[in-house]
């Protein structure tokens, strides 16, 4: 904490006399391409001298070495009775022992209302077990000069424990308990809410933290979990019993990977941990939540602290998943532009307007999911518009024309070298072993990383960078002095919304469902208003609908057949008939908030705990869906892209009053519904729509498919009418 | 990510960290070690874990006739090579006008010589797949790189040719400046270094140590061409520099190339030292400061201690890890524990480093909180657990603890070439001989419970003290 608090790293950078062709770079903000002039205001430099040129003896290169595959020591894995697996790899060199445990659970799993629960679990698991006080498993660990620590990232926690070897049983035996029964002690939860919050605070003083946050907000949404930032209000409102709970959903052996490195005997060892590790039960996981990906947006953030005589930037789009193809192939394009050091694009082009900044770099994200690509720098407020253009020009000169061959070269020493180099430890191979597992690649990722880097061609690499690179649409933010900064921005004609450094960042507690960016919202306005006006207008003013279709319904491992008969009258009534297996019928209505139900167990009044998901139904039925979307107080914002049977589709994510909440997906090119995504209690419902015809001037999907949870069904449409009679007694209740 | 990365301000600040948290855990006395105190020791609480089986390396040293000294220590563990060029210059060495020239000559390294392009060098060892990095502190300049063990000689060439073929132009020189002055930029913007940079002005009245090695914007634009040249000149020279080698190579192979590349570079005189002319007076009252807040209020408590050289400083460091060392240690648990009158804890988190310098250095102890009016409990918490470590020294367990810390510090740190290089190269500043880290477990051993209060009571007293505080803005 201390280190993380008061440890400031600075970064050097060079100059580099030579002159670089000026680029010229697209800005985002209005959507459009916007083509500036190059800047201005930077004297042409005196052309120096070279005193290179006429020089014959200078010191050259020594020729790359060729990659060659990683040879790993022997591997022990193995898995225990409960699940738990296990790598071990025996290093005698040093009388160490070091222990690593991952959970498979992380920042990715927390649920909104609970954000900073796998932190705060993770720095309270040290802080006191079943049988130990903090103080007393403090003392065992210093006693012995060990350390344990314990920390959560995106997609797992961390547990470590190490030690000299002689002391091994120091380890073997706390970092079991801690993880198997920690105590989360409300004394111990409340000094630990105290950190977070002194770390939560410490970010306004901050401003790379600052800007890190925001970028990753503005990138991902406030409807997406990367997009969530910790924050006071949420770190407050943690409670022991929300550690306890999130510590009983994830922290299984089966959930588990254990790393041992160091100097072990195998045969001992593996009857250590059995028993260190025996008495943990194996035990279901929640099922993952899941996210919609952001639409790549052009969109500028400026973040005001008044006072700051430099500017934080940040500029990303979204990146790779570790398992992508064009991993290795972006590994080089990603050299040449900002992750190899002073060899890369960017900082050669920052550093050359006169060493007005002084470094920038760009990195991917390495998770099993997509993550980001993010490029960094700083520089003084004056410049900061200027090197915003530099760094967004090299994004779009590295989409339109890849690297050059002596880049590649030089990106496949570096990055081949540079593995090969470092991947000599059994820490590090441990460590990479562990997480190639975690994000389903085999060992031969790890053993073949520098052939695979080694073989990747001048024409792969363009085609990944043109490929992956999108930069007409990428998010910026910037950190700094808001006064001096946003006439920068007017000037160059860039939009940008403005927030104050200390405002919160993405959704907070007690407040509405997350705010929609304006610029989502205004396109997914267009979105819908074109997927009305293909369905056919008259959908906005039809006053009532009835439809019947027939097919089968898949639950719990039978498959029966099923009529399905819904009426609805709007605004507020709705009539369902159902007919199963063809010997049962059932009858539902909702009337505003009330409904009942006529069923083989007789007639009953639904009981208001099931009237949210009836009113769910209701809000998502798919002729009326887009209709509800465009209603005054709903709001609907285009967050991402996404295929249906292969076509792309917009995105468009819905929410309304009363925790109403649906995806729709809507094809680029008919602007047809494609399907609606919504939680059904904890699983996510999609329903498909296909085979649309036309009906009385609208468009109507005749086949509808519904996956969710365990169950499924498949409906062929066989009547629709537009605004029928309905019987005035339709959606009375019947007398008993 | 840049390559080059250097210490600072953020030195003093990277070295506030738990003591088990550095890999160096003692880097004392070229002396002999003081024999144990009289009286009777105290017995130990658990068998003293001698490193046992553990084969200890060793440094081989020896000097070329130009007066380069050079250390190796063989490593094998994987087939690289850790060369190290350390400079004997820092920001100490500093004239008073031209605060931060240690530091912006650092830079000047990457900028170009005879025979290498600007950036090339850190180009080279990149297209190797190696590390390259420098560091800039108050006593030294150091060059570091990794690479693999067959490009020895190609580094030492590297290294040799800016030993003494910088090039100086003017161009290059401003642009550098920028660059610099924007490093310097960052610690505007942070209150907390602000408050440390406090605390080292009012703490040291006349040595140099006042300033770390950021420097200052009006100095750098001060300093010329002709400035730089001679600070090359004077300070970058065989006769003042320690190559480090650590890796799998040989003894013989070291030395034959380490005299073919720097052998026939001519001896020069010693350079002068002007922190010499400028010794710290006693300090004989308590020295205190509050500078502008920030978002977490900070207690910098701190008190000069000896020269590297003194024997005393091995109990200080014992002290400062029962200090701060691990959750157990006293500080940590009496600022994070409940105050017995308010029943909230004093602050969040707390930390005692200790900085060892050529010259004298200091023993910090250090508060974080959050309560606008937490800073004179804080203060008083420090002050009075010096007070009962003075009255009653640790028990036999507490001060085992304490030892085993450093000797599991010591072994982890065995692991890596750089993390070697890097002791070796700190241990030959501080103390003149290079293998002196290697012998300071065993000095460490030797500290009793009595040493750790005698060091407390002569040191660490109210009336030496300095303390600046970071208030934490009030609370929205």
């Amino acid at each position: 904490m201390i280190r993380r608090l008061l440890a400031v790293s600075l970064l050097l950078a060079a100059c580099r006399p030579a002159p670089v062709r000026e680029v010229i770079p697209r800005l985002p903000g209005d959507g459009t391409a916007n083509v500036e002039a190059p800047p201005t205001d930077e004297p042409p430099r005196p052309a120096a001298k070279d005193p290179w040129s006429a020089r014959t003896d200078l010191i050259a290169a020594p020729p790359a070495a060729t990659p060659t595959a990683i040879k790993l020591p022997p591997v022990e894995r193995w898995t225990l009775p409960n699940g738990l697996q296990i790598v071990a790899i025996k290093d005698t060199r040093l009388p160490t022992l070091s222990m690593r445990l991952a959970i498979k659970a992380g920042r990715a799993e927390e649920p909104l209302a609970r954000i900073g629960v796998a932190e705060l679990t993770a720095n309270v698991l040290p802080k006191g077990t079943k049988t130990k006080t903090a103080l007393q498993i403090a003392k065992a660990i210093d006693f012995v000069g060990g350390s344990i620590t314990a920390d959560a990232s995106l997609e797992s926690t961390w547990v470590t424990c190490a030690s000299l070897a002689k002391d091994a049983k120091t380890c073997l035996a706390l970092l079991p308990e801690i993880v198997i029964a920690p105590r989360f002690a409300p004394d111990e939860v409340a000094k630990a809410k105290q950190l977070m919050l002194t770390d939560i605070s410490r970010r306004l003083d901050d401003t790379a933290a600052l800007a890190a946050a925001h970028v990753q907000n503005l990138l991902w949404g406030d409807g997406h979990v990367r997009g969530w930032v910790t924050s006071a209000a949420y770190v407050n409102q943690l409670q022991p019993a929300d550690l306890a709970s999130w510590h009983k959903a994830w922290f299984a052996p089966n959930n588990a990977v254990l790393a041992i490195t160091g100097d072990f005997d195998l045969p001992k060892l593996k009857a250590d941990l059995a028993r260190a590790f025996g008495g943990w039960k194996k035990a279901k996981t929640p099922p993952r939540p899941r996210y919609q990906e952001p639409a790549p947006i052009a969109m500028v953030r400026l973040v005001d602290k008044p006072g700051l005589t430099q500017t934080q930037i940040r500029v990303a789009q979204l990146g790779l998943a570790h398992d992508d193809p064009r991993f290795f192939a972006s590994l080089v394009w990603n050299d040449a532009l900002g992750a190899g050091g002073f060899a890369s694009r960017l900082m050669k082009v920052v550093r050359v307007a006169g060493g007005k900044t002084y470094g920038a770099s760009s990195a991917f994200d390495r998770n099993a999911e997509r993550g980001a690509l993010v490029a960094t720098t700083f520089t003084r407020t004056e410049e900061t518009v200027a090197t915003l253009k530099l760094v967004l020009g090299e994004f779009a000169k590295m989409a339109a024309d890849g690297p050059t061959d002596d880049e590649v070269a030089a990106a496949i020493a570096h990055v081949a070298g540079s593995y090969t180099l470092h991947m000599t430890g059994a820490d590090e191979l441990a460590a990479a072993l562990v997480t190639a597992d975690m994000h389903g690649l085999s060992e031969a990722f790890v053993t073949e990383y520098p052939v695979l880097v080694g073989k990747v061609t001048r024409a792969e690499a363009a085609e990944a960078a043109a490929d992956v690179l999108t930069p007409s649409k990428l998010v910026v933010v910037l950190v700094g002095d808001g006064a001096k900064i946003a006439p920068q921005l007017t000037a160059a004609g860039v939009a940008f919304q403005r927030v104050a450094f200390d405002a919160p960042i993405g959704p907070q507690p007690g407040g509405d469902k997350p705010a929609f960016d304006g610029a989502k919202v205004a396109a997914a306005a267009k979105v819908l208003d074109a997927a009305i006006a293909a369905k056919g207008a008259r959908i906005t003013s039809i006053k009532a609908l009835r439809m019947t279709a027939a097919g089968t319904l898949q639950a719990q491992g039978q498959t029966i057949d099923v009529v399905f008969k819904r009426t609805l009258v709007l605004p507020d009534k709705m009539r369902m008939d159902i007919n199963l297996a063809k010997q049962f019928e059932v009858a539902i209505a909702v009337v505003g908030d009330k409904g009942w139900q006529l069923g083989p167990g007789g007639l009953d009044d639904i009981p208001a705990s099931q009237l949210p998901a009836l009113e769910q139904q209701r809000f998502v039925d798919p002729e009326l869906v887009l209709v509800h979307a465009r209603e005054k107080g709903v709001a609907a914002a285009l967050v991402g892209v996404d295929k249906v049977d292969g076509d792309l589709c917009d995105v468009i994510h819905v929410m309304a009053a009363g925790d109403l909440e649906v995806f729709l997906l809507i094809d680029q090119q008919t602007h047809l519904l494609r399907q609606t995504r919504y939680l059904n209690g904890a699983n996510e419902t999609r329903e498909t729509f296909s085979d649309y015809r036309t009906v009385d001037g609208l468009q109507v999907a005749h086949h509808r498919v519904s996956t969710g949870g365990n169950e499924q069904s498949d409906l062929r449409v066989e009547q629709v009418e537009i605004d029928p009679v309905v019987p005035a007694d339709a959606f009375a209740k019947p007398a008993p | 990510m840049a390559r080059h990365s250097t210490r600072l301000a953020a030195a003093a600040l990277a070295l506030l960290l738990p003591a088990t948290a550095i890999a160096q855990p003692a880097r004392p006395p070229a002396t002999r070690p003081a024999p144990p105190a009289a009286g009777k020791p105290a017995p130990p609480a658990a068998t003293p874990p001698k490193p046992g089986a553990l084969k200890l390396p060793t440094v081989e040293r020896f000097k070329l006739e130009n007066g380069l000294e050079v250390a190796y220590m063989r490593h094998d563990a994987a087939p690289v090579v850790a060369v190290e060029v350390w400079y004997h210059v820092g920001s100490k060495d500093e004239p008073r006008d031209r605060r931060g020239s240690a530091h912006m000559f650092e830079h000047m390294m990457f900028k170009g010589t005879e025979r290498v392009r600007p950036e090339a060098h850190g180009e080279f060892i990149s297209g190797l797949g190696g590390d390259v990095n420098a560091h800039t502190t108050e006593d030294a300049t150091a060059y570091l790189q990794m690479v693999p063990a067959a490009q020895l000689d190609f580094v030492l060439e590297l290294e040799a040719e800016r030993m003494r073929h910088l090039l100086f132009r003017d161009d290059m020189i401003a642009t550098e400046r920028e660059v610099v002055k924007e490093e310097i930029r960052q610690q505007e913007n942070d209150p907390i270094t602000q408050g440390l940079l406090r605390f080292l002005q009012i703490a040291y009245t006349t040595h140099p140590y006042a300033w770390t090695a950021g420097g200052a914007i009006a100095d750098l634009d001060r300093t010329t061409a002709a400035d730089l040249k001679t600070f090359y000149d004077t300070y970058y020279q065989p006769s003042n520099a320690l190559v480090v080698v650590v890796g799998a190579v040989e003894l013989a192979q070291v030395k034959a190339l380490v005299e073919k590349r720097f052998g026939g570079i001519p001896g020069a005189p010693p350079p002068p030292r002007p922190a010499a002319a400028a010794p710290e007076p006693a300090q004989t009252a308590a020295r205190k400061d509050t500078v502008a807040a920030g978002q977490i209020g900070i207690v910098f408590a701190g008190w000069k201690i000896p020269p590297a050289k003194h024997d005393d400083i091995y109990a200080l460091q014992v002290l400062s890890l029962v200090m701060g060392a691990g959750d157990s240690a006293r500080l940590r648990q009496r600022i994070k524990a409940a105050d017995p009158k308010t029943k909230q804890p004093l602050g969040v988190e707390a930390a005692s480093p200790i900085l060892v310098r050529e010259d004298p250095g200091l023993f910090l102890a250090i508060g974080v909180y959050r309560d606008p009016t937490g800073a004179a409990p804080i203060e008083a918490a420090i002050n009075d657990e010096l007070a009962k470590l003075i009255a009653k020294p640790p028990a036999a367990d507490e001060l085992r603890k304490a030892k085993n810390q450093v000797l599991s510090a010591f072994v982890f740190g065995l692991d890596s070439p750089l993390g070697l290089a890097e002791q070796i190269g700190q241990s030959w500043i501080l103390t003149g001989d290079p293998g002196q880290f290697l012998r300071d477990v065993d000095a460490i051993e030797r500290v009793t419970a009595a040493d750790l209060a005698r060091v407390a009571k002569t040191y660490l007293t109210p009336e030496r003290a300095t303390v600046v505080v970071v208030p934490p803005r009030s609370a929205p």
